[in-house]
């Protein structure tokens, strides 16, 4: 066990290095003008013609050799210091903190749910394969991600937010937002939600989750459809292995042998994919946070990739690294409590 | 014959299986089903009916209706088959190829080899596909093959991990032993013994993956970077439709076509990949053999 | 005990059910919508409209614009226009122009100083203070004085930052120098900025705080020659914002010193000391601005000069998904939304909303036609030679083939259909309304014979026969521009067969690439829009120099044969009609540069740009300027209840 964790350890810093060696070297096969763009995102940053260009080429040293620039940067982040995002025109560590809270609670929000329905639609199905509560339950999860996100993401505003007038996007109402501006709201944690409970402003605390329940229905369907896809599969397996027959020999109750012994080792795969899916909500959900106009991570990676904000987009992918490490570990952590058979090595 | 008895017992596969014949068809013969006008430079631009910004609902002239722009749904529709299959086909095919390569060399060699190969795929892992194809797409501009190339330079470790573990898996079998102790070579040992055992889960996972590829094309389309304006791509014709699902005023399916259309052609591709790959698993996987 | 908590929760969430629409929300406070977002909150540094609208909203200038007039003025902190009528233009022997500018008294920024105990200056917002307390504000501390105005002025210049400050040193120095580095290595006779040492630095403050002088209280303006866009500079939202030195100084601007101003030179975005915080006299404080967010609010100025506004808030948010803007207007949780022109007709039918069109801008949409373009392995070119698998480098310095091209575009189509009648046809360098512009100059038409007589006598006919293959850009996710070359691309494949003209999409940073890194452009043609910065079509930064003049921005990148063209037919006039200062006589000489423009098919010019408003019916008073390119001033803006 001990020694799993020194070994993961080690490798940390290593896969950082070579992450960001990538992406910069992505980086290093634009021109300089190019990379200019990150700093003069329109035309009219550009009029001043060959000359202004020139000079801020100089200034942010973008035809410095690669290794120069790429050690200026490790440099910096070493001692703690990302860079500036021009698109969030702030310094990223400031902006990936500031974004964070958001995405963390709407993907709190939307996780939970669709990690125990995933469960418990995918235990139906598999255990009444080929029955029409398992073909229903197909259907509904491959509608889940044959459309894309944003078709779903439109529709729900329109029905729940354009004709019933119920979950407005956005994060907090304007009312809400000047309450939580004043000097008589703390933001603790900057999770809206949490914040208005420890102020004891149930006023405001319905408000925020008032505006999260539309993206976080969309974002349940999607993550339910392709886990419980795998908790099917696992279920189907597991209920032809030879302890399920024996069970059932033994003459214990169906749903005995069911719950215990069928869903409970069938759950293995779906851990595994549950902490990819977790990864990848946390590393932000470009599309629903467009649509539902909720500024989280993946709307800042995203604008930062198109703007080619190259100190945005590495300390985004830090800040992504550095929540698969973890989620990984926790995978990794909870296998050996789930099955005793996993022995970390 | 275990292939048609189980499509007939199973009307469900069967179906799968019908919908991707139809859309192999529908590929083959996108000359025939809609002309390509001859003053277009490539048969994948879609022919514009007019200018108008708003799009127009389905006529004789244009049976499924236009998009905004007036590009002809039907004509791209057509012609995106073929793109959706090379998209669909390509990035898996790419990737498949990537991933069994490093996967098998990462088992069969294990110690250092493994354990670098393995940090490779963590470093792919770490950066999500969406904001990994935008930076690759800017670079490299809109197209089709950029596309392509995004897609599939981080589609790759799944297969890489799959096929390790089932080697890992297949290397313990008493065959294998065997076959070491009479002195058969590596190569012949990972291409004859080794990998045809490891073939199944991977042909199963690619044929899933095929049909939602099209889908993270479409989301490349919504952010801005998939193919180029007016390229018959269903994931290009989709997004053009996110500006009009709401439809007009009191009526909000004023612009239903915008969507189900290119919705339908979507949903149907994927359901087709799914259902034969759950066939497929289901008649291939020796575990859930029957 | 759950489920009633759960039902609870219900009650809650699903509460306001049934809000009408027709009630106003959000009484006092303006939502508004966009797709941009603010760069910066120093006028200094900003570049781009919507930066304006936090710069024309908390800062004041010496003049504002007159409602929707291009070149009437109105006094702001300055208490009087100055003009040749009322003695504060006064025009020297030796060809020098005196502007002087009287300040108006009482001027108060949102925040003062006053003295605390210990002695030192306390920053306090002047709405909160009382009247006593009022008494006590230090002199000059918040105070608006001619001092802050030359402090504004000089610290926009010597941090040389954005375009818009540069556009006050060229204006200050009337159009000698482009910029402070520019003004530094001459005065001092170096190649490099960097080779200034302490004294060049100081010399060229020197030279620049002659230029701007305080006397007796007023602001004088000492230029060498006229420079007739001089009170139309002034009055731009952008580096002539007069901001409050005591303040400034205070919280790390530049301290007024000669000898280290280079240090607040060019700071790098964030560097900047006022790029998050705000003292003006605008009408409007800063209340919020959240960058994760992407959301600036604004708070009413209730100590403002001219008496509070009607509205007490301004939010501004950046909402880039246009269902999601329009969701929120229809439901009154935003007041103006930025709408797609397509959508324009329906918003018009909808309950509670109106619709302001067809306002105009200040410039046009083109295709640029570019020549010399690189030689060497440029795909843009095909073969590179007139084998019908290219074209030639200088493709189109060939004027039949520019004359070919225009009259192969459809610009009744693209009116009609692509910009759904908003606008119209673009028939030069300037738009409607501006000194020069003609509606009696000829302009292209979609005729395929006229371009196929075109076709057939460029290159000796040899273009005809053996055709070209080449690619258009266009910068990533305009439509209309795909539009715009979708029709040529039709029409010339149409007039014959061999043409084929292919469209590329690139983003902006690829095509700034492509125009900008040799001498030569590589891209043949592309489709752009650029705005001058003042109403004047002459001078460096009007339109016709835009435009037409050799060194002008679209010839610094249009390459080499464009520039050479513009030095043979335009340069000359373009320098005359700048010398005049007569308007009546100024005037003819930029119509008749139009008539040019369009007999030597420079550029394919399509159609005025334009824009529109979006808001709910209880929203009144915007007032558009297209010299502000429609920036909103809210002051004037109400909120019926």
């Amino acid at each position: 066990m001990l020694y799993y964790l020194l070994r993961r350890a080690v490798f940390i810093p290593v896969v950082l290095l070579a992450l960001t060696l990538m992406i910069f070297s992505l980086q290093m096969t634009l021109s300089p003008v190019q990379r200019l763009a990150a700093y003069a995102p329109g035309p009219e940053f550009l009029k001043g013609g060959n000359d202004q260009i020139a000079a801020l080429i100089e200034k942010y040293g973008l035809d410095e050799p690669f290794l120069v620039q790429y050690s200026d940067w490790l440099g910096n982040v070493l001692t703690g210091n990302l860079g500036w995002s021009e698109t969030a025109r702030a310094p990223v560590a400031d902006a990936l903190i500031d974004l964070f809270p958001a995405t963390a609670e709407l993907v709190f929000f939307a996780f939970i749910p669709s990690l125990i329905g995933a469960i418990w639609l995918g235990t139906k199905a598999g255990v009444y394969l080929n029955k029409g509560i398992d073909h229903a339950i197909r259907i509904f999860t491959i509608l889940g991600w044959s459309f894309p996100v944003f078709v779903f993401g439109l529709m729900m505003l329109m029905i729940f937010y354009g004709t019933l007038n119920w979950f407005p996007p956005g994060r907090l109402s304007q009312w809400a937002e000047v309450v939580v501006a004043g000097e008589a709201f703390t933001r603790y944690t900057g999770v809206n939600t949490l914040d208005a409970l420890l102020n004891g402003n149930l006023a405001v605390f319905f408000d925020a989750l008032r505006h999260l329940i539309a993206p976080v229905v969309t974002l349940t369907y999607v993550n339910l459809a392709s886990m419980t896809r795998v908790m099917r599969t696992s279920m189907l397996e597991t209920l032809r292995q030879d302890y399920i027959r024996t069970a059932r020999a033994k003459g214990l109750p169906e749903r005995v042998v069911q719950n215990k012994h069928g869903r409970s080792n069938a759950m293995l795969p779906v851990v595994t994919i549950a902490g990819m899916e977790l990864a990848y909500m946390m590393g932000g959900v470009v599309i629903t946070e467009t649509i539902f106009d909720y500024h989280g991570i993946g709307r800042f990676a995203a604008d930062a990739a198109s703007n080619l904000d190259f100190p945005g987009v590495l300390g985004f992918a830090l800040y992504f690294a550095l929540v698969l490490v973890v989620i990984n570990l926790v995978v990794d952590l909870l296998y050996p409590l789930l099955d005793p058979r996993v022995k970390l090595r | 014959m275990t292939v048609l008895r189980y499509l007939l017992r199973n009307p469900l596969s069967l179906f799968g299986m019908v919908v991707l014949i139809g859309f192999v068809v529908v590929a083959l013969f996108a000359p025939l089903l809609a002309v390509p006008e001859p003053y277009q430079i490539s048969p994948y631009d879609t022919p514009r009916a007019g200018f108008w910004a708003q799009p127009q609902p389905p006529s004789g002239e244009h049976p499924l209706g236009t998009t905004q722009g007036q590009f002809d749904i039907y004509y791209g529709l057509v012609w995106g088959t073929r793109t959706a299959f090379k998209i669909g086909l390509g990035v898996v095919l790419i990737s498949v190829f990537v991933g069994v390569l490093i996967g098998s060399i990462a088992a069969f060699y294990g110690g250092l080899v493994d354990e670098v190969l393995m940090r490779v795929v963590d470093v792919f892992m770490a950066v999500p596909l969406l904001i990994a194809a935008m930076v690759l797409t800017a670079l490299l501009g809109k197209g089709l093959v950029p596309m392509i190339i995004a897609l599939s330079t981080f589609g790759w470790m799944n297969y890489a991990r799959v096929v390790r573990s089932e080697i890992l898996r297949v290397k313990e079998l008493d065959f294998v032993h065997a076959a070491r102790a009479y002195g058969t070579g590596d190569l012949r040992l990972i291409l004859r013994h080794i990998l045809p055992n490891t073939f199944f889960p991977v042909l199963v996972l690619a044929t899933m993956a095929t049909g939602s590829m099209v889908l993270a094309a479409s989301a490349l389309s919504f952010l801005g970077v998939g193919t180029e304006e007016g390229y018959a791509d269903w994931g290009q014709f989709i997004a053009y439709s996110r500006n009009w699902i709401v439809g007009q005023g009191d009526d909000p399916f004023a612009y239903w076509y915008t969507l189900f259309f290119p919705g339908m052609a979507i949903f149907l591709f994927v359901l087709s990949w799914n259902l034969v790959g759950d066939a497929l698993r289901d008649i291939l996987d020796p575990r859930i053999a029957k | 005990m759950l489920k009633k908590i759960a039902l609870l929760t219900a009650c809650a969430v699903f509460g306001p059910v049934g809000i009408g629409n027709a009630q106003v929300k959000n009484p006092g406070t303006l939502v508004y919508l966009w797709t941009s977002g603010i760069q910066s909150l120093d006028p200094a540094y900003i570049g781009n409209t919507p930066s304006t609208y936090a710069s024309l909203n908390m800062y004041n200038r010496l003049l504002g614009y007159d409602g929707s007039n291009i070149s009437e003025f109105v006094p702001s902190i300055a208490s009087e226009v100055p003009s040749l009528d009322n003695g504060l233009i006064v025009s020297g022997e030796d060809g020098s122009v005196r502007y002087t500018f009287p300040i108006r008294e009482g001027i108060y920024a949102h925040k003062v100083g006053l003295k605390a105990a210990d002695g030192k200056i306390e920053w306090r917002y002047y709405d909160d203070l009382s009247g006593e307390e009022r008494e006590r504000i230090e002199p000059g501390f918040g105070e608006i004085t001619a001092e802050d105005v030359r402090y504004s002025f000089m610290r926009a210049i010597l941090q040389g930052e954005s375009w818009m400050a540069n556009a006050v040193t060229e204006m200050v120095t009337a159009g000698a120098y482009a910029n402070i580095r520019e003004w530094a290595t001459q005065l001092a006779g170096v190649e490099n900025f960097d080779d200034l040492d302490e004294a060049d630095l100081v010399a060229v403050h020197d030279a620049l705080a002659e230029k701007i002088t305080v006397e007796d209280g007023k602001v004088v303006l000492t230029l060498e020659k006229s420079f007739p866009a001089t009170l139309g500079v002034i009055a731009l939202p952008y580096a002539t914002s007069v901001i409050d030195k005591e303040w400034a100084v205070d919280h790390g601007a530049w301290p007024g010193t000669a000898d280290n101003w280079v240090e607040f030179h060019k700071p790098d975005l964030g560097d900047s000391a006022l790029f998050e915080q705000v003292n003006g006299s605008g009408p409007f404080m800063l209340e919020e601005w959240d960058q994760g967010e992407k959301r600036l609010v604004m708070k009413r100025f209730e100590g403002y000069m001219d008496g509070p506004a009607p509205l007490e808030r301004v939010v501004l948010r950046t909402v880039p998904e246009w269902t999601t803007r329009r969701l929120q207007l229809e439901a009154g949780d935003a007041d103006v939304v930025a709408t797609p022109v397509e959508f324009l007709e329906e918003m018009k039918s909808r309950p509670g909303i109106k619709v302001q069109e067809g306002l105009q801008n200040i410039f046009g949409r083109s295709l640029f036609f570019m020549w010399p373009v690189q030689a060497e392995g440029n795909p843009a070119i095909g073969s590179g030679k007139l084998d019908g698998a290219g074209i030639p480098p200088d493709f189109f310095g060939d004027i039949d083939v520019r004359k070919g091209f225009n009259y192969a575009q459809n610009y009744q189509l693209l009116l009609e259909q692509v910009n759904l009648g908003n606008t119209v046809q673009l028939r030069g360098p300037t738009v409607r309304g501006l000194m020069g512009y003609t509606d009696e100059s000829p302009v292209y038409s979609f005729d395929p014979e006229k371009a196929e007589e075109h076709f057939r006598k460029a290159y000796d006919g040899k273009l005809w026969d053996v055709g070209f293959e080449m690619t258009a850009f266009m910068t990533e996710g305009t439509e209309l521009a795909n539009a715009a070359l979708s029709v040529l691309q039709q029409n010339l494949a149409r007039i014959n067969p061999k043409f084929r003209l292919k469209i590329q999409a690139l983003p902006w940073a690829t095509i700034s690439d492509r125009i900008y890194t040799s001498t030569n452009p590589s891209i043949p043609m592309a489709y752009m829009g650029w705005g001058p910065d003042y109403s004047d079509p002459g001078g460096p930064l009007g339109a016709a120099t835009y435009y037409l003049a050799s060194t002008g921005l679209v010839a610094g990148f249009s390459g080499e044969g464009y520039r050479e063209l513009m030095r043979q037919e335009f340069d000359a006039l373009l320098d005359e009609a700048w010398k005049l200062n007569d308007p009546d006589e100024r005037r003819p000489i930029y119509e008749r540069l139009q008539v040019m423009s369009h007999e030597l098919a420079t550029t394919q010019f399509l159609w005025e740009d334009y824009t529109h408003v979006v808001s709910r019916d209880w929203v009144d008073g915007y007032v558009h300027n297209m010299i502000l390119y429609g920036a909103w001033d809210f002051y004037n803006i109400t909120k019926s209840e």
